[in-house]
């Protein structure tokens, strides 16, 4: 896991390198926009080899992933729908958005019965739009129907 | 007479209707926070930021103040009665708290973790009052040097107190610095690493990137869990009020755990952490009976439940008075104060003194509320325990959606809150430590500015950086830390 991290992390301190190699690195005494990331590029590419060098018991993996079905259960339906919410936030309007999303994840994520999850979805729509809508005056989308 | 004059301004500002009234909801949100298990005041901090744009400054920053302080009295609730701590700082409190609650003195321990908390809590604030303006007269003489030397140790205490592996911290600590030069240069205008987009032009937010680390990646990290069902000790609410031998038995370990905890809050990294482990392995070993511990001493319980609460106001004291914070926690609230447009730091105390003053007295009625709202509301708290997280999780979830949102009413805010919710969770899971990053990007232009500002006028000569006396204790004081973190870690490898 560390190599891959390692060689993820060195590919990301070139890329800084590669994306600022139009910025002004000047030198020591006139130091440029380009001059401090570079030098961050630098040794985040150093550290990464030593993670990659240093494997196995002398540095601590991280925690296991947990099994695929988790990913295509949950994780994967959670982030499209987090990508949808995103997307079609200005179109649809806040409330309508906000009552479907809750009801996909309080069937999708908390299985919930669909008809507890609309319950659910309701009441937790109405009461984040009273606080965050009504008493704090956030400006929140209209849809096309006006709310 | 300036301390008393200064006393008086700020309880001024916090006594007003509505300032109290924030205190008041804070430490209840904080407790609130402290006693649900799994859920982090970083966590709901980075949440409720956005919160903190509709209300006057001095009360966001009473407010989160509040959340941050109240949530070390309501972790021990759970360790107590559940044996999960509610929060990290809580978790030595499970070893003779819960005990004591399995032997049925549930009350006690809950009623003298919350006297101890109110002590350590209040004694901190004192020595904030008093150590807070002197930190800052000194900081009034620092300059680009002093101020990158001073970023320099902070984020390598953050780094070597962090729970893993230290390379991989330093790493993090690199990304986060990196995130914080995205944006345009403060120095020469110049837009950097923002992919030709307008959105990237004003930098990394940190209002969405903090809840998509903390909040959106907490979410996912429980999704992967199943539900846990809480064996929550039964108990009656009466004797909350601990005993005269409580109190004999509480005292001393009281007074320790309220110097440990606020000297070691001081410190970069695990402040409170490292405050209740140290309170509870000094009262074992000052103990007469040290085999009662874990099987229900009281002074196992006093002694870090007031450390971690102490530590609050030793945090206070680097953040308000140099700008550092020494903790996710008070990462965030170093944010939600330049949200605000306030640069906490030396000028802190004498531009707004009215806030300055008016966070740390509000310190003192919070410490009150919380005494008030633990001893007489555990039964509630225990009710809230009971909430599933399975009602809990989609509703975090919608929270993180709308503080993102709130930010600056701009669903790309959403988006990168959705990114780094992923980010974070996958710097988890690498043992990537999520602090050293949210800490280096807040840090990371005041590190670059000292930096460049210092070659500037020394046109280019490094040794600017020793030749101050004050960049060069820091300097130092950093490198020998490194150096003697290597050195721990090849002798441990060596006799491994």
């Amino acid at each position: 896991m560390n190599r891959i991290i390692g060689f993820v992390i060195a590919l990301l301190g070139i890329g800084i390198l590669w994306e600022g190699r139009h910025l002004e690195r000047g030198n020591l005494s006139h130091p440029g926009p380009g001059f401090f990331p570079a030098l961050l590029a630098i040794l985040l590419i150093i550290l990464s080899l030593l993670l990659m060098i240093l494997k196995g018991k002398k540095e601590k993996e991280g925690d296991a992933f947990p099994p695929w079905s988790t990913f295509y259960r949950q994780f994967i339906p959670l982030y499209v729908a987090l990508l949808a919410f995103t997307g079609l936030l200005e179109f649809f309007g806040f409330i309508i958005l906000t009552l479907l999303f809750m009801f996909f994840l309080f069937v999708k994520v908390s299985y919930f019965k669909w008809y507890t999850a609309m319950l659910a979805a309701f009441i937790s729509t109405g009461i984040t739009y009273f606080i965050f809508g009504v008493i704090l005056k956030s400006l929140f989308p209209k849809g096309p129907l006006g709310f | 007479m300036d301390l008393f004059h200064n006393i008086y301004m700020g309880f001024s500002t916090a006594l007003l209707p509505s300032n109290l009234l924030y205190c008041f909801l804070g430490v209840l949100v904080g407790t609130l926070v402290g006693v649900l298990p799994g859920l982090g005041s970083p966590t709901v901090l980075a949440i409720l930021l956005p919160v903190t744009f509709y209300i006057p400054r001095e009360a966001a920053l009473i407010m989160t103040a509040g959340i941050y302080y109240g949530s070390q009295y309501g972790g021990s609730t759970t360790s107590i009665l559940v044996n999960i701590p509610g929060e990290a700082t809580s978790i030595v409190t499970c070893l003779d708290g819960h005990q004591m609650a399995k032997n049925g003195r549930a009350g006690p321990a809950l009623g003298i973790s919350a006297f101890g908390s109110f002590i350590g809590g209040t004694i901190s604030v004192i020595g904030l009052m008093l150590m807070g303006p002197a930190v800052a007269n000194i900081a009034l003489r620092f300059g680009p040097p002093e101020l990158f030397a001073l970023t320099f140790l902070a984020t390598v205490l953050i780094v070597l107190l962090a729970k893993g592996s230290k390379l991989k911290s330093f790493i993090s600590a690199l990304l986060g610095c990196f995130a914080g030069t995205i944006g345009l240069d403060y120095v020469s205008g110049v837009p950097r690493f923002n992919l030709g987009t307008v959105s990237l032009m004003k930098g990394m937010e940190l209002v969405p990137v903090a809840i998509g680390l903390f909040g959106m990646a907490e979410v996912l990290i429980h999704l992967e869990q199943k539900w846990i069902e809480k064996n929550i000790v039964k108990m009656t609410m009466k004797g909350l009020l601990p005993t005269q031998k409580d109190w004999k038995e509480s005292i001393l370990p009281m007074g320790r755990g309220t110097v440990i905890g606020f000297f070691l809050g001081l410190l970069p990294g695990a402040g409170a952490i490292m405050a209740s482990f140290s309170s509870y392995i000094v009262e074992k070993r000052l103990s007469r009976h040290p085999e009662r511990f874990g099987t229900g001493a009281i002074a196992g319980v006093a002694g870090p439940e007031t450390a971690n609460n102490a530590a609050v106001g030793g945090a206070m004291v680097p953040l308000l008075s140099l700008g550092i914070p020494t903790n996710a926690v008070t990462s965030l609230l170093l944010g939600a104060m330049m949200i605000h447009g306030i640069h906490p730091g030396p000028f802190l105390i004498k531009d707004h003194p009215d806030i300055f003053w008016g966070v740390i007295t509000s310190m003192y009625l919070g410490n009150i509320f919380l005494l008030i709202l633990n001893l007489p509301l555990i039964g509630i708290w225990v009710k809230v325990l009971k909430v599933p997280q399975r009602i809990l999780l989609p509703l975090i979830v919608l929270f993180c959606l709308i503080g993102a949102y709130s930010n600056g009413n701009d669903p790309y805010d959403v988006l990168m809150m959705v990114v780094f919710g992923a980010i974070g969770y996958l710097l988890r899971k690498t043992g990537l430590e999520v602090l050293p990053f949210i800490f280096a990007m807040i840090i990371s232009p005041v590190m670059e500015n000292g930096f460049r500002q210092a070659l500037l006028s020394s046109r280019g000569n490094f040794t600017i950086f020793l030749t101050h006396s004050i960049s060069a204790v820091f300097i130092g004081l950093g490198l020998i830390l490194i150096l003697f973190s290597l050195l721990r870690e090849w002798r441990f490898k060596g006799k491994g």
